[in-house]
């Protein structure tokens, strides 16, 4: 075999290479993305071009089809903070019976930020699968009607989703505090906004909740386009946020009835900031559906899309839809239906547990 | 085994097109372990100048260059291998008779006893010393060796080219500290030794300053306990290292000493450490430039000490159309490059002041001035006082003097490259 170092021949079987002392069974170190050289180091950095190579989280894809996430560093950002996880809630016989969405935009400002964002949507939405498929509360959602009929009160769902902001809150808080002497830290514990999504579909549209703190928003683009959230911000300043130093961590809460077919578009700013209204964004959003996007693609063309146009900020956009989807889509739909099951929700970004549910939730009103 | 800690500091931002980056790397000996120096082997050279100018003024020098010398030897300590040699217009060994003698307290003794019986007389060849002591430190090439080098006169009596070959013979086997008695020897004679052989350079302007001098110098040589340690670069394919310099204590310019290690990595000797020294280092390398928001890793520095790497420091640049970001003045970088400015306005205003341009010289030794009052160089300041009047140190205005003592120029002629650290104010 010949030796990756020196080019020298050692017998088949040798540990190390006779010329030149190489570990012969060592891992060959990763292929450098900027030159192609096999000399990346532990530290990200090629050993021969000196490109740092890029991290996991500078851009990742979750979710196929009707739901997607994708999340991506920016041009600008030297780190990604934002953070975002999905995933299906299934009724005991196995059907979908809602979807979930959570984004999480960590400050850039205060070190430690990605850790928390995405520890928080790792929270969050575990809370919210477990609650959406739990058998009690399902029960009760047969009579939300009655429940959501517009009285002020709060429905299953609205606490709900105030105990996933309560384990977002939580598990932000918790995030180590990193110091740091980047010019653009102002130093403070990590910290995040938050938005959580939970669509039910049916037969004739989709019941649409949200629960947000911060400037991180939720569009519906149907028959109507609608900004579903209001910024928490002064000024250029979050009002309110999760993390250690958070004066309210309690979300504001909406629900919305929309008949027909969609788009819930969930993202950070560094997307909407370049299509801010919801008339823009449906027609960004349709614009790329006419020409071919579906799925993940949809995703990273909205990506594409923010970069296009500066990639100021970190940008990550979580989709559902309601639109059936395309046929080679649908194959693959059905691959992953043969696949999924109750005991398996189909979450991406989370491991999930259903035994830390908050008692409270567990058995709601 | 003695550590060592390398920081980084720098501003990592450039606009893009920008492709050269600076940075400061501070070098910390640390964990210094008690008994390295004894399982280490040392070897201790004093060469002093016998010349026949050495018995001016009444035999004054040479009477307090043998008790300067007496005193040196009872700071060598035991076990060290030393030797003393006496330079004229030759060189030949005070002490042993021959190559090195062991320190105890009987050898040293009979080692101040043959100093006290030297005379001065005949010419000045320091080539010649300088390859006495090569020779002598080459009887134990792995020792740290360190050699003290006196002279009062200029270097007169060497064949051409001599003492660029003595250096040569020296480069990696000892290091040397220069001293200059009086005013009559000539600094770019003894900078260069020094320079060359990785030690200092400095003015003893009276003879009674000597035995104070010879006695720190050798206590600081005892001290060495890390032998050869070199500065190692990594820089990426395509850059070119601009120049790597000591910035502190002095500054030195290593960029002409590297010894590649393979196409992207060359070593930089920095001789011999002691278990808790500091150095700083500013490097400048030029690399591809990236686009808007790429990162790379401009060079990698590391300590190697017997061929054994130490953990690496990371210099970093970053392309952003951030000006916020871009135009963010290191506060370590601009200290040193003001230090080095400071050096070099001294220079060129003495140089000036020699040539008659007392206009150049005005401006560029008030400049001096204003650079060591800001930086807190204050005891450059004291020696530009003795060259200028100055009427306003915030500003830099200053009059030459009429009357300047030799030794008052001199010193701050080879004192100009001392610098001060970042922070240390007044």
């Amino acid at each position: 075999m010949e030796c990756p170092a020196c080019g020298e021949t050692s017998p088949e079987g040798a540990t190390w290479c006779e010329a030149c002392g190489h570990d012969l069974n060592a891992e060959p170190l990763p292929e450098c993305q900027a030159c192609g050289e096999r000399e990346v180091t532990d530290e990200g950095y090629c050993g021969i071009c000196g490109h740092k190579q890029p991290e996991e989280r500078d851009h990742m894809e979750f979710g196929e089809d009707a739901l997607i996430a994708v999340t991506n560093k920016g041009k600008r950002h030297r780190h990604n903070e934002d953070s975002v996880a999905v995933g299906h809630a299934f009724d005991e016989a196995g059907n979908v019976t809602a979807a979930a969405l959570v984004v999480c935009d960590g400050v850039s400002s205060t070190p430690g930020s990605a850790e928390a964002s995405e520890a928080a949507t790792k929270a969050a939405l575990n809370v919210l699968l477990s609650g959406l498929s739990d058998p009690v509360f399902l029960a009760n959602r047969t009579n939300r009607t009655q429940s959501e009929s517009g009285d002020g009160s709060k429905s299953d769902l609205d606490v709900l989703i105030e105990s996933a902001t309560v384990a977002a809150q939580n598990v932000a808080a918790a995030a180590p505090e990193v110091e740091s002497n980047h010019p653009g830290s102002s130093g403070g514990p990590p910290s995040s906004t938050f938005v959580a999504v939970v669509s039910e579909p049916d037969a004739n549209g989709a019941n649409i909740t949200v629960g947000w703190l911060g400037d991180s928003r939720a569009y519906w683009l149907g028959d109507e386009a609608l900004l579903l959230t209001s910024d928490h911000e002064v000024e250029g300043s979050l009002t309110r946020w999760i993390g250690a130093d958070s004066p309210n961590p309690t979300p504001d809460l909406a629900s919305h009835r929309f008949e027909g077919l969609g788009y819930l578009v969930v993202c950070t700013d560094g997307l909407w900031r370049y299509a801010s209204a919801a008339q823009e964004l449906k027609e960004l959003v349709q614009r790329l559906v006419d020409q071919g996007a579906a799925g993940t693609t949809l995703g990273s063309q909205l990506i594409d899309f923010a970069n296009d146009n500066g990639g100021h900020d970190n940008i990550t956009a979580a989709v559902w839809t309601n639109h059936p989807q395309p046929p080679s889509v649908i194959e693959s739909r059905i691959d992953l239906d043969q696949h999924a099951t109750p005991e398996e929700p189909t979450a991406v970004g989370v491991e999930l547990a259903g035994d830390d549910l908050p008692e409270e939730k567990s058995d709601p009103e | 085994m003695t550590g060592f800690k390398a920081e980084v500091f720098q501003n990592e931002y450039l606009p893009a097109g920008v492709d050269t980056i600076d940075a400061v790397v501070t070098v910390k000996a640390e964990d210094a372990e008690v008994g390295v120096s004894a399982q280490r082997d040392a070897v201790e050279i004093i060469a002093i100048d016998t010349s026949g100018s050495m018995q001016e003024e009444g035999g004054a020098k040479m009477h307090a260059a043998k008790a300067a010398t007496q005193a040196a030897i009872d700071t060598i300590s035991d076990g060290v291998y030393f030797a003393i040699i006496g330079g004229n217009a030759g060189a030949y060994m005070v002490y042993p008779r021959d190559g090195l003698a062991v320190s105890s307290p009987s050898t040293r003794d009979e080692a101040k006893r043959m100093v006290s019986r030297v005379r001065a007389n005949g010419g000045t060849a320091i080539g010649t010393w300088l390859k006495a002591a090569a020779f002598l430190a080459n009887q134990y090439p792995h020792a740290i060796a360190h050699c003290l080098l006196l002279t009062d006169g200029k270097n007169e009596h060497d064949e051409p080219g001599a003492l660029a070959a003595a250096i040569r013979d020296c480069t990696g086997l000892l290091q040397c500290d220069t001293r200059g008695l009086g005013a009559d020897w000539d600094i770019n004679e003894l900078r260069t030794i020094s320079s060359a052989l990785l030690g200092t350079v400095d003015i003893i302007p009276r003879p009674e300053d000597m035995e104070a001098e010879f006695r720190r110098l050798t206590e600081q040589a005892m001290g060495k306990q890390v032998g050869s340690v070199a500065l190692r670069l990594w820089t990426p394919k395509g850059s070119v290292s601009q120049f790597v310099k000591q910035v502190a204590p002095n500054l030195e310019d290593l960029t002409g000493s590297a010894k590649p290690v393979n196409p992207l990595t060359n070593d930089y000797p920095l001789g011999s450490w002691s278990g808790d020294e500091e150095r700083d280092y500013h490097i400048r390398v030029s690399i591809p430039t990236g686009n808007v928001g790429d990162e790379r890793l401009a060079a990698r520095v590391m300590l190697v000490i017997d061929d054994a790497e130490q953990p690496a420091a990371l210099v970093r640049a970053i392309w952003t159309d951030d000006e916020r970001l871009s135009t963010r003045i290191n506060r370590e970088v601009a200290h040193y490059t003001g230090q080095a400015e400071l050096a070099s306005v001294i220079a060129e205003g003495l140089a000036a002041r020699d040539a008659g341009d007392q206009a150049t010289a005005t401006v560029k030794l008030g400049r001096a001035v204003q650079i060591a009052h800001q930086a807190g160089n204050g005891d450059t300041v004291r020696l530009l006082q003795k060259v200028v009047d100055v009427d306003d140190p915030a500003t830099g205005t200053v009059r030459l003097k009429r009357q300047v003592n030799k030794t008052d120029e001199m010193a701050l002629d080879v004192r100009s490259t001392r610098t001060v650290r970042v922070g240390k104010t007044k």
